[in-house]
């Protein structure tokens, strides 16, 4: 048996464990619920706020579009308005202006 | 019984004082060379108000003006040839106005260009509650109804304002007043 053989079998020779082993396992196996429960409510937490982020921003670009749509509505109606007053009134300085007319 | 009968007539009598364009006259619109269509009823008002801005002085009369109207209607056509109306359908408009309420406060009539014209209002109580205006001429037809507390007058002085001409000059042609 040479020296580089000696030094594999002392290599591969079987050793116990160090007597605090156990205790670090165990203490490890412990504390691992803990970390993932919070692992677990940070998730949701970041779930719930990435809903909440999507849901506000749909219900943002909602209100923006119908916003839009009520001026472009309202604008019309104005104009529509206008147009019909414009009608009206020169109508009615037309008429005015006939009624002077025939009483000269 | 009686009761519920006055109630009746009187329904229908406040009813009757309503005017409305025929749609009978839905017709011209394929004959007419021009045509303005304007319905605006009370919701499109309030929403034509809406915009209508406070600080312009033309705009703020608008909006006083319109806050008492419940609707406004236009329908004017231009035709490329005389005929395409007849008395017919001028009289569909004057008989509604024949009813309670309804009086005729200007009538002009042209024999010479053969241009009429009629302004009715609505009288509710002490109130004006409308007013009606058609004019007609050989190729042309406009009648506007504003249902609504509304005086003549504010629609006149409207003239050089909120993109409205003015008209000045008293014309030259000579025209018959009937009242």
């Amino acid at each position: 048996m040479n020296e580089f053989e000696k030094t594999i079998q002392e290599s591969l020779r079987r050793r116990d464990p160090s007597p605090w082993l156990e205790s670090r396992i165990l203490a490890a196996a412990s504390a691992s619920p803990r970390r993932s429960w919070l692992q677990s409510r940070m998730r949701w937490t970041l779930a719930l706020g990435a809903v909440v982020f999507v849901m506000g921003g749909v219900a943002w670009q909602r209100e923006r579009v119908m916003d839009e749509r009520d001026r472009a509505a309202g604008q019309a109606a104005k104009q529509r308005l206008q147009l019909a007053l414009k009608i009206t009134s020169v109508k009615l300085q037309q008429i005015q202006r006939e009624v002077i007319a025939s009483n000269d | 019984m009686k009761f519920a009968l006055i109630i009746f007539a009187a329904a229908g009598s406040l009813a009757a004082q309503e005017f409305r364009i025929p749609s009978s006259f839905d017709k011209f619109a394929t004959r007419a060379k021009e045509m303005v269509d304007v319905n605006l009823d009370g919701s499109l008002l309030q929403l034509a108000a809406r915009f209508l801005s406070d600080s312009d002085a033309d705009e703020a009369q608008v909006k006083k003006l319109v806050s008492g109207l419940k609707g406004i209607f236009v329908k004017s056509y231009e035709f490329e040839n005389r005929g395409e109306y007849t008395e017919a359908d001028l009289e569909s408009l004057r008989s509604q106005l024949k009813g309670p309420g309804w009086s005729r406060i200007v009538g002009v009539r042209s024999q010479r260009s053969g241009e009429n014209s009629d302004v009715y209002l609505r009288s509710d109580g002490n109130a004006l509650g409308g007013l009606v205006v058609i004019t007609s001429e050989p190729r042309r037809l406009t009648v506007v109804n504003i249902n609504g507390s509304i005086n003549p007058d504010d629609i006149r002085r409207l003239g050089g304002h909120f993109g409205i001409p003015k008209l000045d000059g008293t014309g030259n042609s000579k025209k018959n007043r009937e009242d």
